[in-house]
């Protein structure tokens, strides 16, 4: 059942996963204020900023493929509504940090949580 | 094909598909959505390891199929299908010239990392977006857990159904 090779193989996927979730979300870190960013089929189609804690408002997301209502409430972001099957994206629920992801497949859609980076920043430039 | 073999193969994906099905009613909180156990891998080896390569490709594709016929979501189907030939062509390639190597262990979770990259690679394709790539690492991550469990499921299975190789 198990050998001893068995154990190597599941120590470096899980040493090498654990090393690319750290560095990936390390790049993320390093930012100011944070916005909102919105992807269909990999294009850009709209930057949404935050609101003030406690105010609520929705956005439609409407492409070729479908629709995604989203709700920005104060300084987290979720899908309330989609036209996809399995709703996925809905299930996932608020996100609020640099690097967090809202995907739906079926309509092509990633909302991405972006910090907004200051271009004369030096501590920008290294990484 | 004799008849034998057909009725082997469609008892083992009746097997896989009402094991995938169960498995979507199992609700497991820290898993984020959309990940899944991927229970029926413990046929899909026993096939491989009892089989061998031929049968494995054709049970995967035909509970790809009948997944698809029964749920009729196109874009999940495109995910399992690319996953599941993905890494049963792996998982027999590790059985055939591995095993000496690894043990059922290692073998499927071989198998789900393959599985993994097989989805994200699919999902990069389809949103064209290269920043999926993000979810494979915690994709592999619960696959190292649901792959050992599939493993030490599957050779189980194969230590007290061996004897189905002579009948």
């Amino acid at each position: 059942m198990f050998k001893k090779a068995d154990y190597v193989l599941i120590f470096i996927i899980a040493v090498s996963s654990l090393l690319c979730i750290f560095l990936s979300s390390q790049k993320m870190y390093k930012s100011g204020e944070k916005y909102i960013e919105v992807k269909v089929d990999g294009k850009i189609i709209e930057n949404i900023n935050f609101n003030d804690e406690g105010v609520v408002s929705t956005y439609p997301i409407r492409s070729k493929y479908g629709y995604n209502i989203l709700e920005v409430n104060g300084k987290k972001i979720r899908v309330i509504e989609a036209s996809c099957p399995n709703k996925i994206d809905v299930k996932k629920g608020y996100i609020s940090n640099v690097g967090e992801t809202l995907v739906c497949v079926p309509n092509r859609m990633i909302v991405t949580i972006r910090g907004e980076t200051e271009k004369n920043n030096v501590d920008i430039m290294v990484r | 094909m004799k008849s034998k073999d057909i009725v082997v193969i469609s008892i083992l994906t009746s097997l896989a598909l009402v094991i995938s099905l169960i498995e979507n009613y199992i609700y497991i909180p820290v898993l984020f959505p959309g990940a899944k156990l991927g229970l029926s891998n413990i046929v899909i080896l026993f096939t491989i390891v009892i089989y061998g390569f031929k049968k494995s490709i054709i049970l995967v594709l035909l509970k790809c199929l009948s997944v698809l016929l029964l749920s009729g979501n196109f874009i999940s189907f495109l995910f399992s299908i690319s996953g599941g030939i993905f890494s049963c062509l792996m998982m027999n390639f590790a059985y055939k010239k591995l095993a000496n190597i690894f043990g059922y262990v290692g073998i499927s979770v071989i198998g789900s990392f393959f599985h993994n990259l097989g989805q994200v690679l699919t999902a990069m394709i389809i949103m064209s977006s290269p920043e999926m790539i993000r979810y494979l690492y915690i994709l592999n991550l619960i696959g190292l857990f649901s792959g050992t469990f599939v493993g030490i499921m599957s050779y189980t299975l194969v230590e007290r159904l061996k004897f189905i190789r002579s009948i």
